[in-house]
């Protein structure tokens, strides 16, 4: 008797609680990130002469680098820094322009060679550029100077 | 360059609509895809991609198209200049001709110029990279 009292009970307990139970449904999300590359531009970069005027570098004392920020979400895209041809601004004769960049954070390589192409890790790096004009004959008059260099992810 | 005509846009749309169906889901980033492969029946082909402005104020881009070397690809691009609101994104459309050939290699760059008042600019180019594929060639 004692039993089948105690199994009543559970019976009631349990038919008096089956409403609220818990009842689960999944709630799915779903994400996609293209693999990508975008390019931040930090700060621009700044040349000086040297002491005999030569050249005009942001490796001078009182130079500074331009620096861009690379954000990439794959492993396929690389990073390069394109010397310019001209000044955009200021007499370009004689002149020939050298870059070379350095990378730290998700990839790190220092002083390569602006043409060469570096691939870079997925993540953040900052890519630090240096840009040299070498006057090739007589030195840099006095003017403003100008010039762009491409940083080219791809 | 003046802008295509609607009937060329519309051509446009149903030549890159393969890849179009990718290109839609980006966000913020300052050009997707990057990489794609387009077939076509025409005698020409489509890319349409989006141009994203990561900086917190509007910017001007260009969108330009080279060939594997960088050398500048004679292309038809929609818009070929545009400013792009902070986050926010723009989509742009280029139209290539194969050139007689059975495919073509393409990049297609957003370039922005940034540091007009420093003496050291700074040009950033983000390239994709695309194959056109000629069907029935």
């Amino acid at each position: 008797m004692r039993v089948k009292l105690a199994a009543t009970a559970i019976f009631a307990i349990a038919v008096g609680s089956s409403p609220a139970l818990a009842v689960d449904a999944g709630a799915v999300f779903t994400g996609l990130v293209t693999s990508t590359c975008a390019l931040t531009v930090g700060t621009a970069g700044v040349m000086t002469a040297n002491a005999g005027y030569t050249t005009l570098s942001s490796e001078n004392s009182g130079g500074s680098r331009s620096t861009v920020v690379a954000l990439t979400t794959g492993a396929t895209f690389n990073i390069s820094a394109i010397a310019p041809s001209t000044f955009t601004a200021g007499d370009s004769s004689n002149v020939t322009f050298a870059t070379d960049y350095t990378l730290t954070g998700s990839t790190s390589a220092s002083d390569i060679l602006g043409a060469t192409t570096t691939l870079l890790n997925v993540g953040t790096a900052t890519v630090a550029v240096d840009l040299t004009a070498t006057k090739t004959t007589g030195n840099f008059p006095a003017d403003a100077y100008a010039a762009t260099v491409t940083v080219r992810c791809e | 360059m003046p802008p295509p005509s609607r009937c060329a846009v519309n051509r446009i749309a149903i030549i890159a609509i393969a890849l179009t169906a990718t290109a839609n889901t980006a966000a913020t980033q300052s050009v997707s895809p990057m990489r794609g492969i387009v077939k076509s029946f025409d005698d020409q082909f489509a890319v349409r991609l989006t141009v994203g402005n990561p900086y917190t104020k509007a910017v001007n881009f260009d969108v330009r198209v080279y060939d594997e070397n960088f050398a500048p690809v004679n292309a038809v691009i929609y818009p070929s200049s545009m400013k792009v609101g902070a986050g926010d994104t723009r989509q742009a459309t280029v139209k290539v001709s194969f050139n007689g050939q059975a495919q073509r290699k393409i990049r297609v760059c957003a370039e922005g110029l940034f540091g007009k008042e420093q003496t050291n600019l700074v040009r950033t180019q983000v390239c994709g990279r695309f194959l056109g594929l000629r069907l029935g060639y």
